[in-house]
């Protein structure tokens, strides 16, 4: 018996080694890489910035060597911005031509002016360009869009630097999609059909469907996102998803306080939570079409600092 | 539980490495202890079967080489002679107790009747054919035993360990795989290693169990047949 025991124990063993040596270890799928960013990242949020951008790019193309003469307009702009933007932007160049690339980049997401410049240079040159055309037909209105109400207040707030600090990471990271995405071509079509459409539509609401379009609902996220001041400092944010419902009243305030429907499973979920819920108590009454009271008297927002961040 | 520390963790997990001992090592502790139960009836299983392998082996090739010998036409009282001296089995055993009783009543001459000495003769036989079938099976049911639980045993501690995984998805509410995936392998680890030890055992147990009747029944047959040829000489002589 003893002598096949050992031999019992001697093949075990060698089928130990055996396995431990010369079976693979669990090896990772290598799963293709597909280029599912263009289908299944782009949010509205996203979607509406790349018409942005695009239409800032595209029109001017044309009209270049018209308008080179016309860069007189600009240092209006500029000293303006560059009060604000002071600290941000810390190159004030005084030689007009490469003075608008900097404001730029900082209209649409301060803090990587590095990674802008590097990447998007040769996008970024004519935008100026067309904020001189426009600034020359409707000086007004050419800043209104959107980029710039946004950036305001976060100026006007008294922590910016804190939110800086916070999100270089993920807004470089959408930095990085966006031009990815425009030399892919793959919003292209979207540009020249949604380009005319989609800005007004930001400004004015003019829809007549019933149901509240993303635009809308997006419109109302960034004012809010202008007063959420982001739980900075916490491990993992973008995953402190928060869910919060809102009821209100027709003048565009809040009818009651706002309801967190995620539940609360940690405490700095709680953080989140309450930064999401004094975000929109601060930010007072909404801007909506009153036309479509009915749809937006009840609305569940999703606050999610991704998005927030590269809004 | 913070999520982020989980995730911390769990990112850790991910990038060690998902080896066997790696498995075995990250196992929850009731798990590990039906992996070892299993690796060791697994060991003492192989043991029993090849043990039983070479005992039957050498049986059968001795019970060949006596019944050559026996059928030879050698004298009875010889053969006797040369055998009774060293241990034996089986059909050889068989001849030689039967022998010893015979030679006994004959030395006692005692006022036996024909049919007794004939009794006599055949229950020897008999008690000595159980004694050896007795120990062919020894042992060879506790290879039946591992064959019909080992499988329950590793699944088990499958059932546990995925238990656990669970557990884990409740206490970290994040569904993600990776928080999942460990707990599971390892659990499927013992299911593995419980049909690892049961599969063999099962197979060996039909296999020596068969091998064992066989030569059980040739005992018996060489008891019937040499019981026939003891009542022959008995009547002969009688």
């Amino acid at each position: 018996m003893r002598t096949s025991l050992t031999i019992s124990f001697a093949m075990h063993s060698a089928i130990v080694v055996a396995a431990f040596v010369g079976l693979p270890a669990a090896k990772e799928f290598k799963v293709a890489k597909t280029q599912s960013i263009d289908v299944d990242i782009v949010k509205v949020s996203e979607l509406n910035k790349l018409q942005a951008k695009s239409e800032d790019k595209k029109e001017p193309e044309k009209p270049e060597p018209k308008l080179k003469p016309e860069k007189k307009p600009e240092p209006e702009l500029k000293p303006e911005k560059k009060k604000k933007e002071a600290k941000i932007a810390p190159p004030p160049p005084p030689p007009p031509p490469p003075a608008p690339k900097p404001p730029e980049p900082a209209v649409k997401t301060p803090p990587p002016p590095k990674l802008e410049k590097v990447e998007i240079k040769p996008e970024a040159k004519p935008e100026p360009k067309l904020e001189a055309e426009k600034k020359k037909v409707k000086p007004e209105l050419a800043r209104k869009p959107v980029p710039i109400p946004r950036r305001r207040p976060k100026i006007a707030q008294i922590k910016p630097k804190k939110d800086r600090k916070f999100n270089p990471n993920k807004i470089a990271a959408l930095l990085n999609k966006l031009p990815e995405d425009d030399k892919s071509g793959a919003s292209k079509p979207q540009k020249t059909k949604k380009k005319s459409t989609a800005r007004k539509t930001k400004s004015k609401f003019s829809g007549k469907d019933a149901t509240i379009s993303a635009d809308e609902k997006e419109f109302l996220r960034r004012q809010i996102g202008n007063c959420w001041n982001t739980p900075v400092g916490v491990k993992n944010a973008e995953n402190l998803v928060v869910k919060i419902k809102i009821r209100l009243k027709r003048d565009g305030t809040l009818e009651r306080p706002p309801e967190i429907l995620s539940p609360l499973s940690s405490a700095t979920y709680r953080v989140a939570a309450d930064s999401a819920v004094r975000a929109i108590r601060r930010c007072g009454p909404y801007q909506l079409p009153a036309k479509k009271f009915n749809v937006w008297r009840e609305i569940v927002l999703n606050f999610d600092p991704r998005e927030m961040f590269g809004g | 539980m913070n999520p982020a520390d989980l995730a911390a963790g769990t990112q850790g997990l991910s990038t060690g490495n998902f080896s066997f001992i790696a498995l075995f090592l990250q196992a929850h502790i009731v798990v590990k202890l039906v992996m070892i139960g299993l690796v060791l009836s697994s060991v003492w299983s192989w043991a029993i079967i090849f043990e039983k392998a070479f005992l039957l082996r050498s049986i059968r090739r001795a019970t060949d080489k006596f019944e050559q010998v026996f059928w030879s036409g050698q004298s009875l009282e010889e053969l006797y002679a040369t055998l009774s001296a060293s241990a034996n089995a089986s059909t050889a055993a068989l001849f030689v107790a039967a022998m010893r009783e015979w030679k006994r009543s004959q030395e006692g001459r005692s006022s036996s009747t024909i049919g007794g000495l004939q009794m006599r003769l055949e229950k020897v036989m008999d008690v000595t054919m159980q004694k050896e079938m007795a120990q062919l099976e020894r042992r060879l049911l506790f290879l039946a035993t591992v064959g019909s639980t080992a499988p329950f045993v590793g699944l088990f501690g499958t059932v546990w360990g995925i238990m656990n995984s669970f557990q884990a998805i409740a206490v970290s509410k994040n569904t993600n795989l990776a928080v999942v995936a460990p707990g599971i392998a390892e659990a499927l680890f013992a299911t593995a290693l419980g049909l690892l030890a049961a599969v063999p055992a099962v197979i060996a147990y039909n296999k020596l169990s068969g091998d064992a009747a066989q030569i059980g029944d040739r005992m018996e047959g060489f008891a019937h047949e040499f019981s026939a040829i003891i009542s022959r000489q008995l009547d002969a002589r009688g």
